[in-house]
């Protein structure tokens, strides 16, 4: 049997060094960001999470997006309130 | 989870903590929401206060390699690639230096050159990896100026490929071809062109969703998250019988000369078969196309992106006979492919109204839901054999076609 060699089809990439951003030992009393993307049920979630929040972990605020289609991404604007404002910042959801 | 794990190592983070929801979520009622959030919350506390510790709780699984190419026998080499997700489960053709220098022949310039990153995996795209992936379809060297353009309309912005690649949908990008290359290459356009029989069609149609899998890292179960796929998925590839059609091709629409030859991408469903049995007029052939396009499942009811009408020679004929032009038969779909809104279920209404906000806004019609926001959105081609049937094809995703020249 002859031998081939086949190029890969998948590209080599360069490796980024992303990181996560820091853990909070303390939870309670922060502002939070919830994002609806606008899939089904993702603002029912939402709502349920923010009421445990705020009775479980004293949750001082909340900076609510709501999504008009699941596929566009937040604006510019709202990403930088989110950042400026939001110790935790919860999307939901993709299926 | 595996899309947030790709979009993680995008930005080069290979670990996170997660947090598992289980579906059903789009169905879920308030009873289950509670109990899915409740059961979630103290993960999701853990995952934002506790340092990430050793082992990540999910790997990532490589589909990339460090290696530039792999030796082996033809059966060997298609074994390591179908065991590493670089097929679409049919045996391809081994990638050699050799068939994909030839494959870049005509095009030879600037082959390593990154023409932009695809998506969801964001992996570089050059000639030379979509040769590779040209030579895998088992496509002619002919026909890589052809994949080349499609390509660069893939990575176009307006084709919202994200959403297409990772979506629960069954859309995928249909690639429509215009002008004398059609000839040329021996593109079908007329009868099965949605079929086999073609290596043209079958071939490029191939290349492209090994491309989005490949080099857009689209991989079936993995990335790609569609609930049952689609045929196309193999293959989606077809070109305009403009020799049968008493209308302008549709490059022309876009300011194409009809002398160029182009390609056009959307992300399109699977065809759905119109058999206007027994319909002697052009009106009673729209009766039927218009009822078919007037379920309430589809996807240009929540999608504005606009259908793709395949209609065949016949009917065409009969509709040019009866006195539509393109333009009016675009605006008489407009007119009557329209649904009342009443037929759907509450939350269906509920969603329509705020996807669909342009139709309202602009269109005004608050008792109904059109399939397109415009007239000029419906996508209309000629194509097909013989015979009295016609193909509608929803559309989702795409910001609306995107035409390029080969």
């Amino acid at each position: 049997m002859s031998q081939l060699i086949a190029l890969t089809p998948v590209p080599r990439e360069t490796p980024r060094a992303g990181k996560l951003a820091a853990r909070r030992a303390q939870i309670r009393g922060h502002v939070w960001g919830l994002v609806d993307t606008s899939k089904p049920n993702a603002d029912r979630s939402l709502e349920e999470l923010k009421r445990l929040l705020e009775k479980q972990f004293q949750a001082s605020g909340f900076v609510h997006y709501r999504k008009e289609t699941p596929g566009v991404p937040l604006t510019d604007g709202q990403l930088t309130r989110l950042a400026s404002d939001c110790q935790f910042v919860v999307i939901a959801f993709g299926d | 989870m595996p899309v947030a794990r790709e979009e993680a190592r995008v930005e080069g983070i290979h670990a996170f903590p997660v947090v598992k929801v289980s579906h059903p979520m789009a169905t879920a009622n308030t009873q289950e929401i509670r109990a899915q959030i409740s059961n979630a919350l103290p993960g999701i506390i853990e995952a934002v206060s506790q340092p990430l510790t050793g082992d990540p709780r999910w790997g990532l699984q490589e589909t990339r390699s460090d290696e530039e190419s792999v030796r082996g026998t033809f059966e060997e080499i298609n074994e390591i690639f179908y065991q590493r997700g670089w097929t679409d489960g049919l045996p391809i053709v081994p990638p050699t230096d050799e068939k994909v220098t030839a494959m870049l022949a005509g095009m030879p310039e600037m082959v390593d050159d990154v023409a932009g990153h695809m998506a969801p995996a964001k992996r570089p795209v050059t000639k030379k990896m979509v040769a590779v992936n040209a030579v895998m379809a088992g496509c002619l060297p002919a026909y890589f100026p052809v994949i080349w353009a499609a390509v660069l309309a893939l990575l176009d912005e307006r084709s919202n490929l994200f959403s297409i690649q990772t979506a629960t949908n069954a859309t995928t990008p249909l690639v429509i071809i215009n002008g004398p290359i059609r000839g040329d290459l021996d593109l079908n356009s007329r009868g099965n062109l949605f079929g086999p029989g073609w290596r043209a069609n079958a071939t490029i149609g191939r290349a492209i969703r090994l491309i989005l899998i490949n080099l857009g890292g689209g991989a079936p179960g993995i990335t790609d998250m569609s609930t049952h796929g689609q045929p196309g998925k193999f293959s989606f590839c077809i070109a305009e019988a403009e020799e049968a059609s008493p209308w302008g091709p549709l490059h022309t629409e876009y300011g194409f000369e009809k002398t160029a030859s182009t390609v056009t991408l959307i992300g399109a469903g699977a065809p759905h078969n119109i058999f206007a049995y027994r319909c002697r007029t052009g009106r009673e052939i729209l009766k039927m196309i218009i009822s078919e396009m007037s379920a309430l499942g589809h996807n240009n009811i929540l999608f504005d992106t606009g259908p793709v009408l395949v209609i065949s020679p016949e009917h065409a004929a009969v509709m040019n006979r009866d006195g539509f032009t393109k333009h009016t038969l675009k605006q008489y779909l407009f007119e009557k492919a329209r649904i009342p809104l009443r037929r759907f279920p509450p939350g269906t209404r509920r969603a329509i109204v705020e996807r669909r906000a342009r139709w309202f806004a602009e269109v005004g019609d608050t008792t109904h839901i059109g399939v397109a926001d415009h007239p000029q959105d419906f996508l209309i081609i000629v194509a097909g054999g013989h015979g009295i049937h016609s193909q509608f094809l929803p559309t989702a995703f795409s910001r609306g076609p995107v035409t390029r020249v080969i």
